[in-house]
Parts: C-alpha cells; sequence; structure tokens
C-alpha cells in the first residue's frame, strides 16, 4: 500500500462541481492514468480517497489537499507524469508527496483555512468601514445547523487588499476549521452586506495544526 | 458572439447543480471556430443529467468531431430555476463547449427519441431566440434538423423542425454536412438546400408536403407538393455500424448514467406486436466481437468509468454472446468495473450468462415478460410459459440475487380479469419461490404500463384503452399486489393519453402542442412538472377532437399520418401480423424462417448476412 498526498489547484468551471463529485474525479482521473488504485472491501468498494475540508461549491482554491492510496509502491515522478494527462480542465498538480500509512486522517489535520475573496468595484471607505466595525465586535451571531454560533469565534484575521490600478480588490480572510461547524466566508459576507454573487471566493491555504508528519 | 462569460458565472452562483451548465469535461472537444467551415450544435431537449448520456447524440458528436472542417457542440435543457435565471436576463441558450448562443451555429440538430420531450423542443427554440414555427425562421437562423425513434411519426413536429432525418444517422449526417457545405459555397436560397438533400434515404422536409383534410377535418392524406419531393420517404438505413465512440464525455458532476455504452447490434428479429423499436430498426446488425473487445479496451483507458453496458434490443439473441463474455472476463478480469447487460430473454441462458459476467453479485434481474398468459402472450407474440418463469425465478434466488424486477402492460385488446389475475399469481408465485429461497431479503419489483398503440407496429391501428377501465385495472392490481416485498409501479395515465396523442396525431396537433408550451407546458415526462390543465385547456381550444387519435379502432386500409415514412417493413407485413394477432397464432423469431416483413426486398440486402 502506498499513500500519496497530493496539493492541487481546482479553477475554472470546475469550481461549481462540489466535493462528493470531486471525489469522482481523482478516482476516474487515476483510473485513466492506469494508477492501482486502492479500494475498499464489501460489497460496494470504494475507492480509497480522502479530502481535506470540503470546498464549498462555486469557490476555486489555490491549495486543495486530497490523499490516494494505490496498492503498491510508485515513484512520486511517475504518479505524475501519468496523472497529468488524465486530468481534467480546472485542475492542476502543485505538488504529491508520499505519506505515511498510518498518518492521521487529512480533515483532523487542518487548523484554520484562508480566503481571498475578489470584489469588483466594491465601495472602499464602506467596506473599510464594515470590516473595522467587525474586528472591534465580540459577539456576531449566526444560525448554522439549528445552533446560534458566534462568528468571531471563527474569525482568525480580516483585512483588505487594495489594488492601486485595478478595479478588483481583495478581501483577506483566515477562519479557524471546527469540523462541521466551520464558519464560511459566506456568512462574513453576508455581515459585509456583499451580494454573493458580486465575489468570487478562492481559498488560498489550509493550515495545518502541529500534528501533521 | 461567445457570451460574457461573467454574466454567465453569476447566474451560475444563484442555480442547483451549476455543473450542468459550465462544460469543460474530460474528453468535450473544443475547436477554433474561425479554422472550421461547419458548426454543429446538437441538442437533447432534457436536463444535463438525462442528456449527456444520450448514445445517439455520442455518436454524432464523435462523427461530427473527427471532421476537420466542422465542430459540433452540445446544448442541453436548462432545469426550471437556470431558465427563469436565463429568461430574466436575456441569455439565450447556449453550447456548453464555446459558450456560443444557439443562433450562431449553421446546424441544430436535436435528437428526439420520444413524444413527452416535444414541448421542451419548442421552449430550447424560444430560449435560443429563434421563431418556434419552421415558417416564419427565414435568414439567418440555423437549419433546425430532428432525429430520433419519435420522427418516425414527424407530423405533430412538422411544423416546428425543418429537415427531419429519419433512420440511422452516422452515415447521413456527414452527407449532409457536405451538401450544407456546398449550399453555402453557392449563395442560394434556403429551399435549394432542401433541393439537394432529397435524394437521400431518411430526409423529410415537411415545408415539402401539405395534408389533405376531409369535411370533419379529419385527416385524408399526406401528399408532396413537387414531384422532386421523395414519397415515400425511406428511412436511412446503414448495413454495417461504423466503429462505435469510445471518448465518451465523463461529467464534472453525478448524472442518471455515468458509464461506457457499447452497443453490440442494432436491430430484433423476436418481431413483438406490440414494439415500435423491433419494427423500425430492422434488420438485425450485429458487431464483431473483437471489435467489441477493443471499443471497451479503448473506452476504459479514455474515460476511467467504473461500469460498462452492453446495448441491443436483445442482448440474448446476439449471436456471438459466449464467446463476447468469455473475451470480457479473459481481458478485464483484474479490472474494478461493473457490466450490465439489460434486455434479457427469460431463459436460464440469461442467468448462466449473468453468473458468468458478474460472478455472485446480490443486485436484481430484470425480465420483461408482458403478458401472464399463454392466450395473450400468443396474441402480442412474446411466447414464454410462466412454468418457464418460475424455474428461472428459481434459479435466479438460488444463486443469491434477491430482486427480481418484471415488466407487465396492461391494456391490450380483450384481456378480462383472468389476465390481470394471471399477472397477480405469477408475481406472489415468484415471491413465495424467493422467500423460501433467500427468506425475507426476496423482492419483486412489478412495473404495469399501460400499451400504446404505436406507428409502425401490427397494433398501430388499435385504440388505447379508455381511462375508466384502465384505472379499475390499475386498482384491482394495487389492491392484489400489496406486500411488504412487492414494489409496484404504474404508469400515470394521463401522460399515457399524452403520448398516444403526440405518438399518433398528424399536423393539426401543431397548434396543440404550441398551444400547451405557451400555457406553461415543459417537461412533460417528469411526472412531477406535468402541466396537466395546460393540455387539456390547449386540447379544447383547439377544437379539434383528439378521441379520434386515440380511442377510435383504424380500418387498416385508410392513409394513417405516418404512412408517407417508410421503415422497409411492408403494411402487407402489418396486416398479416395483426391477423395472426387476432387467431392468436404465433410469428417465429426471422432468424430462422424468413417472414418477409419487406425488408429485404425494400433495402436489397439479405438479413443473414449482416450477423456473424
Amino acid at each position: 500500500m502506498h499513500r500519496v498526498r497530493i496539493i492541487y489547484q481546482k479553477y475554472g468551471w470546475l469550481r461549481f462541481t462540489g466535493t462528493l463529485d470531486v471525489q469522482k474525479i481523482w478516482e476516474r482521473t487515476c483510473r485513466r492514468a492506469k494508477l492501482p488504485l486502492a479500494y475498499s472491501q464489501g460489497f460496494h468498494p470504494q475507492a480509497r480517497i480522502q479530502q481535506a475540508c470540503p470546498l464549498p461549491l462555486g469557490y476555486k482554491s489555490s491549495t486543495e489537499i486530497v490523499d490516494i492510496w494505490f496498492i503498491k509502491k510508485i515513484l512520486i515522478k511517475q504518479i505524475y507524469t501519468a496523472l497529468i494527462p488524465a486530468l481534467p480542465d480546472g485542475i492542476h498538480i502543485n505538488s504529491i508527496k508520499s505519506i505515511k500509512l498510518d498518518a492521521p486522517a487529512l480533515q483532523s489535520l487542518i487548523q484554520s483555512a484562508e480566503y481571498r475573496i475578489h470584489l469588483n468595484n466594491p465601495n472602499l471607505v464602506s467596506l473599510n468601514q464594515k470590516i473595522k466595525a467587525l474586528k472591534n465586535e465580540n459577539f456576531i451571531e449566526f444560525y448554522k445547523k439549528g445552533k446560534i454560533l458566534n462568528l468571531r469565534n471563527f474569525l482568525e484575521d480580516i483585512y483588505l487588499i487594495e489594488s492601486i490600478n485595478k478595479s478588483e480588490h481583495q478581501i483577506f480572510l483566515r477562519l479557524k476549521n471546527i469540523p462541521g461547524l466551520t464558519g464560511r466566508p459566506e456568512d462574513i459576507l453576508s455581515f459585509l452586506e456583499i451580494p454573493l454573487e458580486e465575489a468570487i471566493i478562492e481559498r488560498t491555504n489550509l493550515i495545518f495544526n502541529s500534528r501533521e508528519n | 458572439m461567445s457570451k460574457s462569460i461573467s454574466h454567465l458565472e453569476k447566474l451560475l452562483g444563484r442555480v442547483q447543480k451549476p455543473g450542468r451548465y459550465t462544460g469543460g469535461e474530460f474528453n468535450q472537444v473544443v475547436k477554433d471556430w474561425s479554422k472550421v467551415k461547419t458548426k454543429i450544435a446538437l441538442a437533447f431537449p432534457d436536463i444535463y443529467d438525462i442528456g449527456s448520456s444520450n448514445l445517439g447524440l455520442a455518436i454524432l458528436y464523435d462523427e461530427i468531431n473527427r471532421r476537420n472542417d466542422s465542430l459540433a457542440e452540445r446544448v442541453y435543457c436548462p432545469w426550471i430555476d437556470m431558465e427563469k435565471a436565463m429568461r430574466e436576463s436575456k441569455f439565450s441558450l447556449y453550447s456548453l463547449e464555446s459558450k456560443r448562443s444557439v443562433i450562431d451555429f449553421d446546424i441544430l440538430g436535436i435528437s428526439i427519441p420520444y413524444e413527452l420531450l416535444y414541448t421542451n423542443v419548442i421552449n430550447m427554440l424560444d430560449l435560443s431566440g429563434m421563431p418556434i414555427l419552421a415558417k416564419d425562421r427565414y435568414g439567418q437562423y440555423p437549419f433546425v434538423i430532428a432525429g430520433g425513434n419519435s420522427t418516425f411519426n414527424p407530423e405533430p413536429m412538422a411544423e416546428f423542425i425543418d429537415i427531419f432525418v429519419v433512420g440511422d444517422g452516422e452515415e447521413i449526417i456527414h452527407s449532409i454536412i457536405d451538401r450544407y457545405q456546398w449550399w453555402k459555397k453557392s449563395n442560394r436560397p434556403k429551399n435549394y438546400f432542401y433541393d439537394i438533400l432529397l435524394d437521400l434515404d431518411g430526409i423529410y422536409i415537411p415545408s415539402l408536403y401539405y395534408e389533405t383534410v376531409g369535411p370533419c377535418g379529419q385527416f385524408l392524406e399526406l401528399k408532396p407538393k413537387y414531384s422532386s419531393a421523395p414519397f415515400p420517404i425511406k428511412r436511412h438505413l446503414i448495413r454495417q455500424l461504423p466503429n462505435p465512440p469510445t471518448h465518451f464525455i465523463v461529467p464534472n458532476i453525478s448524472t442518471v448514467h455515468s458509464r461506457i455504452t457499447i452497443e453490440i447490434m442494432r436491430g430484433c428479429t423476436r418481431g413483438c406486436r406490440f414494439c415500435q423499436s423491433g419494427m423500425i430498426n430492422r434488420p438485425i446488425r450485429e458487431r464483431k466481437v473483437n471489435e467489441i473487445i477493443g471499443s471497451i479496451k479503448e473506452s476504459l483507458a479514455n474515460t476511467g468509468y467504473e461500469e460498462l453496458t452492453l446495448l441491443s434490443l436483445s442482448s440474448s439473441d446476439y449471436t456471438q454472446l459466449v464467446n463476447l463474455i468469455e473475451a470480457i472476463k479473459l481481458e478485464f478480469c483484474d479490472s474494478q468495473f461493473d457490466i450490465s447487460l439489460p434486455s434479457l430473454r427469460i431463459d436460464s441462458f440469461s442467468v448462466e450468462i449473468t453468473k458468468r459476467l458478474k460472478g455472485i453479485r446480490h443486485g436484481s434481474f430484470t425480465f420483461a415478460p408482458e403478458a401472464a398468459t399463454d392466450n395473450l402472450r400468443n396474441r402480442i407474440n412474446k411466447p414464454i410459459s410462466s412454468q418457464q418463469l418460475l424455474d428461472i425465478a428459481y434459479d435466479i434466488f438460488s444463486n443469491q440475487w434477491t430482486t427480481i424486477k418484471l415488466y407487465f402492460m396492461i391494456g391490450f385488446p380483450e384481456e378480462g380479469e383472468k389476465e390481470l389475475e394471471s399477472i397477480v399469481n405469477l408475481c406472489h408465485q415468484i415471491l413465495s419461490i424467493g422467500k423460501q429461497t433467500v427468506g425475507n431479503r426476496a423482492k419483486v419489483h412489478v412495473s404495469v404500463n399501460t400499451f400504446i398503440p404505436k406507428a409502425h407496429t401490427p397494433f398501430q391501428w388499435l385504440p388505447l384503452e379508455d381511462n375508466n377501465s384502465i384505472k379499475l385495472k390499475q386498482d384491482y392490481l394495487r389492491k392484489r399486489l400489496r406486500s411488504p416485498n412487492i414494489k409496484l409501479n404504474m404508469s400515470d395515465y394521463r401522460l399515457t393519453y399524452l403520448e398516444a396523442l403526440l405518438s399518433r396525431g398528424d399536423r393539426k396537433l401543431a397548434s396543440v402542442i404550441k398551444s400547451a408550451w405557451e400555457k406553461g407546458a415543459k417537461f412533460d415526462a417528469w411526472g412531477d412538472q406535468y402541466n396537466h390543465a395546460a393540455w387539456m385547456n390547449a386540447i379544447e381550444q383547439s377544437g379539434i377532437d383528439v378521441t379520434k387519435y386515440i380511442f377510435q379502432e383504424i380500418d387498416p386500409f385508410i392513409p394513417l399520418p405516418w404512412d408517407h415514412i417508410s421503415t422497409g417493413v411492408e403494411k402487407e407485413y402489418l396486416i398479416r401480423e395483426f391477423d395472426n394477432s387476432l387467431k392468436g397464432k404465433l410469428t417465429t423469431d426471422c432468424r430462422n424462417v424468413c417472414h418477409a416483413c419487406g425488408i429485404q426486398k425494400s433495402y436489397g440486402i439479405e438479413c443473414n448476412s449482416l450477423r456473424y
């Protein structure tokens, strides 16, 4: 058995494909690449592919992570060469490395996630004010799965990146990853009163906690 | 002009399953528009989830895109939410590959396999920004060409479509493109393109024909306006199937079917008298085993799919089936994938074949006995003894399958309580065999469809059974087949009625279809979207007595609205088969004895030479 960790970008039209479907895309990509995927036992064998925190539909990402198990050891270079022609548009591999078979599950390793929210022609003055207000608040309630939560608990950092020449500006965000209850950039956007369809959200980094090996 | 991408991205942020509308899948073909002479949009009039696996369009996509001088791109019907978003922001229907408007293409080819898609076809024309009636589309609009099984009675859609292509599409598509390019260079009017198509089998251009009606508005006959218009129109028939497509597009989202489909043969020799596919796809044309194996190999490498289906109307009749299965086992023994072999005959051979294919699996097994008494089976020409079916059921359950699916039809003439009771008894007997063998895990799924007398079959002269008596029969079955281990599915009579009307209609129905669409009818095949009120109002306002199309028994010697389409099977044969049905006389599989259906004579072929 051989476990590899692939860090990749997800962009273009593929941002409209959800996490479950991305799982299938990796499975079929490996099959096209003729890489010997490992399957679970039982009547409905599943390919052993594990993604880090699911990327919400519509987001692009410059650092997605997936762990894939193969039934035998293969050179990383070989895996890379086999995958390239088999990948669909919208996935670009940044790196591949071998991972210990008993390394913890990916999902449990992610401590927080960073995002950039691309905005077209926002009102910078009011946006700056709202971001300031957000930082100063101690309690911002929002509802998730029937619970009232404090958005401020998830928000680790936020600031505006103004571009000098272009009309496109960005908000930088870092949110804490609490499996099942993660605050999402949408929740911040709604506090900032920015309609979701005016923004393109990109996940730029997944930050591991110290347990990673 | 390609669409504003950022505008589209905004729309996609507002709809469910936006991956339906993005394209960009593995194996899609994107060509440079400036380097290609002829651009064809291939449309399926239902949503992406359903249309993306359509084999007919996959074949044409492959055929067209192999040409350096042409391109094909895909178009599907947007779901309700996307349609709303598109209409609100005046965003016209576009192709998935280049995101160009449908009206920028030279040709819009629409596959219409069944009649309940008609309102979607009109909706797609409208969403493209085209006038829906062919006569209003002068000027720069693409030619609207339709194909698929429903075009064997093209008349109800005749006013909306420019050109129908009846029959096999993979060869004639090239002739159409060649002539289109020649016509375009010639700078002549639209009609000239029509003229140069007329020598091709399968081309039906409705504007070159007219319908004559009797004093009460009833259909009399269809006549050509000019002597150059062929009459009758012979369906296009290919003698040998070209290599199957192997670069299937792999959707980026989950769809109803995402799998490799390899057609192992086309046509069927069984001669079931209710079956339209069996009559309009004659003769049998088989693919060779090594060609199929090669195509499976290529498709697996090209797609990474985990499922394969071997398609035909009657898999058990594929001459080299055993050799094919053995070859598949040999070639692909280590690959992780499922193989399905639909349309199996009810015999132990089928069980044996499936066992070999899958090893022992706990899936389900499907059969279509259609009727449960010998008398009725003889009349529809689908003989199989109940005892044989029970033996097979025992065989299936003993081999660890837990579910048997059965298809029946009701609404055949002279079908009484005895026939229904036999269906009930048969299902219960099968269930009890299952219970004895695998215990309470045994399940019987029963689907009961209502028989629709379809064009070009020996039953085309029969009426549809009326609502009340079908309702009684369905109630009876519902009551008698109540069991936690039996799942019963029955067709919605309102849809049966509509399908009967649309498949048996003439040109006058265009006004009904148009008006139903204007009143909001679309996605008719989707039970929950079907707009009964729209259809009923449209029918009522048209003043047309639709019961005549549906409930009247027709004299076999008067002309029918679809008589101008010739399938190669002669009317005399259909009448003979109709008589045999009345007498309860069986007609054997024609691969052993030719029953002179006319196909050999019509096309100058020898059926036996097309099988291997």
